[in-house]
């Protein structure tokens, strides 16, 4: 059976930085004409490279390429550059920026491009198509080695995406990852992390950090930081609103941590936006028994999916919880008056709304909700008078009362009538 | 030793150069690869026929298939036709854009960039049936009243390239050009016929081969269909209108996707390169195929070093077979690991360890490939050796994580199988799949 004959080649160590770069130099020293070398390392591991492979191959002309910002075609540069001055070696870093701005990346970005099969090429960044389209122009009119310096997601994407390309390389070296840059970047990106600079960021600034992130999780030995570096990772794509990613994200963190209750928190969030109601709540739960300090947020959050389940009593009880903890928050003395109108406790809700709008006296929602707790107590005059508070604050109200069936036994009262034609 | 033997040695497992026919290095796969051969299968069809043949080709990137394209080409020109020969991708159409319009464009381009010696009159006719606006699309002054056949072919030049690698003038071009199909493939057919009569060296049929359409990645739009279902069903008889024999690559997952059965009835069998047949179905090593493989690596090793391939280049005998399994079957695969085996040695016998390290390192490509939840779909494929006809896994078999196998079984008739590339089986998280899968199974066996 080739079952066992498999177990020749076991699990093996992995290389030194040493041991790579003396294969890398091997392949460059004996290739002759045209090669493509894919070197998958670090910044500072690029540079030393470069520095060692000028010393070390002082024989052969070498040149480099540092690419900047979004190049749609390499062939062009690399021609100029040829004509200027032929080379044997060409050095190119930077292709990862030409990256981040493409749908494409966003989705490859992502945990679950478990779909990659029904991608459209519509979005793919230009340079990988440029490059598997061009692989015999490259290989016809430059007799020299294109070394690419690379991090490791460009490596993944050109697997996928440039399959065609990466199927002609001599060689793909990978440099293995610095443990001291690592602990040192984790720690730098443990400590800038944050939701509300996320959100300021841009699409493409949010991609290239989440690439970054997970190739750095994914070598990160320490597992406190590896939590860490998910958790934010989770942070940034639901900063672009992307749930089921940040979902995946904050999974695989509490893999690692279990008992992280803020993941679980955000955990909650995503859920509770996908609609997955049951399961937010049991995250929410879970978080709020590892850590039952004030986390009022948390209990009207979980108030919020409570009704939304119609489970109004406990959702009060949520509420409740909240406003021990927060007793001026008046969003939830709202939320509770409504959730206690739903059950007919209309005097309780009143008393709930009051809360709220002695809190913020200027909350509109309130004062409707309100109105409509009259409407269904059949309170003529106080109904009219509160709804004409709430118009008064936010005329959408009156288009909203048009339709209310709250104010059915009121709808034929002139006043009324006339209040909502104003 | 000189590194300079190690470094010529290096050279000769070039993963970017398909073999010209009759290349020394040549061997022989056909017994392990179905036992068909395009020359005597293919090439016997065009020969013996009485009228024009299409035929679709088709396998894994870099089984092989440029090689053996060469080899049928090389064999048509001996049995006295006129070949010609192109990379559709190298000069004429973008894959990832691809619509049949451009397809024909780049024949005709090619016809009249090969056969100079015709009469391209019907061509330069439709040229200027087309008028100034063509000349606004090929950006280019055309005097129409006496356009010769290489100003004909320079607008075709100028079009094709346009086309390949200006997205905003290809719509345009499209656009043009499609509503004038049937006259252009009339047209080119008028210069065919005409060529027939005038071919180098007395030759009096010609054939045609267009490699590298197999390159035209899946694309579905909106309407759920796909690209390939475009170019090569619903334009099909466009592909089958020009008269002359025709060979065109396809794409692997054409063959076996939903229209299997009508590119069969319109195009007749199409001729797949599997792999070459490293191991049976059971997983047991096959012989001949290993050595066929070692073959491939002693042709390349032999000019430059007279050494024994199983004990002065290699540690032992068992290394080389051990690297021919890990490639599958798959003959660049199979140069790029001796590659990265060479990399990691200084001196001669290659070690195990560096032939181990090769396999390694092209392992993790493999790991990178499998999106989460094809684990599991690779397991099925590995207890069941066959594959289903669907989007998921003509995907994998694109990326070449299922690979084709086939051989004759005791009938003498083809069987046709699939299995897991054999690096993707050391892969842990494969492994616990596959564990998982089989208990589910005892399960439900007993």
């Amino acid at each position: 059976m080739i079952a066992n004959a498999y177990d020749w080649d076991e699990e093996l160590p992995a290389e030194t930085e040493d041991e790579v770069y003396r294969a890398l130099l091997r392949a460059l020293r004996r290739k002759q004409g045209f090669g493509l070398f894919f070197v998958q390392c670090s910044t500072s591991q690029g540079n030393k490279v470069v520095a060692n492979l000028r010393r070390d191959l002082s024989g052969q002309r070498i040149q480099s390429l540092h690419l900047e910002g979004e190049v749609t075609a390499l062939y062009d540069p690399v021609a100029e550059l040829w004509q200027q001055e032929p080379f044997d070696l060409l050095v190119i870093e930077g292709l990862q920026a030409s990256l981040y701005a493409y749908e494409d990346t966003k989705r490859f970005s992502g945990w679950s491009s478990s779909d990659i099969y029904n991608y459209s090429w519509k979005g793919v960044p230009q340079l990988l198509n440029h490059l598997n389209q061009r692989r015999e122009l490259f290989r016809n009119d430059f007799p020299a080695r294109f070394v690419f310096l690379v991090p490791s997601f460009v490596v993944d994407y050109f697997v996928q995406r440039a399959a065609d390309f990466l199927d002609w390389r001599s060689g793909l070296f990978r440099f293995p990852p610095d443990q001291r840059e690592l602990l040192m970047d984790a720690e730098r990106f443990a400590l800038e992390g944050g939701y509300t600079e996320y959100l300021t960021l841009t699409n493409e600034a949010r991609r290239k950090k989440i690439l970054e992130l997970k190739s750095l999780q994914e070598i990160c030995p320490d597992s406190e930081r590896k939590a860490k570096l998910l958790f934010e990772i989770g942070l940034l794509f639901f900063a672009e609103e992307d749930n089921e990613n940040a979902l995946t994200s904050w999974d695989k963190a509490l893999d690692i941590k279990p008992d992280n209750h803020t993941t679980l928190f955000f955990r909650g969030i995503a859920l509770d936006n996908l609609g997955r109601k049951k399961e937010a709540i049991a995250s929410y739960d879970k978080g709020l028994e590892f850590n039952p300090g004030n986390h009022h947020h948390i209990w009207t959050l979980r108030g919020v999916a409570l009704f939304a389940l119609e489970r109004y009593v406990e959702a009060i009880a949520s509420y409740d919880k909240a406003i021990q903890f927060k007793p001026d928050d008046h969003e939830t003395w709202h939320k509770r008056g409504l959730a206690l109108t739903y059950l007919r406790l209309y005097q309780e809700a009143l008393m709930s709304y009051d809360k709220a709008l002695k809190i913020k006296p200027n909350f509109a929602s309130a004062y409707y909700n309100k109105a409509c707790c009259y409407g269904l107590q059949k309170n003529t005059d106080l109904a009219i008078e509160t709804l004409k508070q709430a118009i008064t604050l936010d005329s959408k109200y009156r288009e909203l009362a048009k339709n209310d069936s709250d104010f059915d036994s009121i709808r034929e009262d002139e006043r009324f009538q006339a209040l909502i034609k104003e | 030793m000189s590194d300079d033997i190690l470094a010529r040695i290096y050279n000769a497992f070039d993963p970017s150069r398909p073999l010209p026919a009759g290349d020394p290095q040549y061997v022989d796969c056909r017994a392990v690869r179905g036992d068909e051969d395009i020359v005597t299968d293919l090439g016997s069809r065009i020969r013996k026929a009485d009228q024009m043949t299409y035929q679709l080709y088709t396998g894994h990137r870099g089984s092989g298939k440029s090689t053996e394209l060469r080899r049928l080409r090389k064999s048509l020109e001996d049995h006295g036709f006129f070949v010609v020969y192109f990379e559709a991708d190298e000069e004429d159409i973008d894959p990832q854009n691809v619509e049949y319009i451009d397809i024909l464009l780049a024949c005709t381009r090619r016809f009249l960039k090969d056969i100079r010696s015709a009469n391209a009159a019907p061509i330069q006719a439709w040229l200027r049936d087309r008028g100034k606006e063509l000349q606004d699309l090929a950006q280019m002054e055309i005097s129409f009243d006496k356009i010769s056949l290489e100003q004909s072919l320079a607008v075709f030049t100028k079009l094709t390239a346009s086309i390949r690698a200006e997205p905003t003038q290809r719509s345009k071009i499209r656009e043009k050009v499609n509503p004038h199909t049937t006259t252009l493939l009339t047209a080119l057919n008028a210069f065919i016929a005409d060529a027939r009569r005038h071919l180098p060296d007395g030759k009096t049929k010609l054939a045609m081969i267009v490699d590298n359409l197999d390159r035209i990645p899946i694309d579905f739009r909106d309407n759920g269909r796909s690209n390939h279902e475009e170019i090569f069903i619903d334009r099909s008889e466009q592909l089958r209108g020009l008269d002359c024999h025709m060979i065109y690559t396809v794409p692997i997952a054409l063959v076996y996707s939903k229209w299997a059965n009508d590119v069969q009835t319109i195009y007749g069998k199409t001729l797949v390169l599997p792999m070459v047949l490293v191991h049976d179905q059971d997983g047991v090593a096959y012989d001949e195929g290993l050595e066929n493989l070692r073959e491939a690596i002693r042709l390349r090793v032999q000019p430059h070093s007279p050494r024994d391939l199983d004990t002065q280049v290699f540690e032992s005998p068992e290394v080389i077979k051990r690297l021919c399994i890990a490639s599958g079957g798959h003959i660049r695969e199979l140069m790029q690991m001796m590659q990265e085996s060479l990399n990691r040695t200084d001196r001669f016998p290659v070690a195990a360890k560096s032939v181990q390290r090769a396999i390694a390192e092209l392992r993790e490509v493999y790991k990178r490939t499998v999106e989460e939840p094809e684990w599991a779909r690779l397991a099925r494929v590995a207890e069941q050796k066959e594959i289903p006809n669907d989007n998921e896994h003509r995907s994998l078999l694109q990326r070449r994580c299922i690979l084709e196998y086939r051989c004759l079984d005791a009938e003498g008739e083809i069987l046709t199988w699939y299995d897991v590339h054999p690096l993707i089986r050391q892969i842990q998280r494969f492994k616990d799949e596959l564990a998982k899968l089989q208990e589910e199974l005892a399960k439900i066996k007993s």
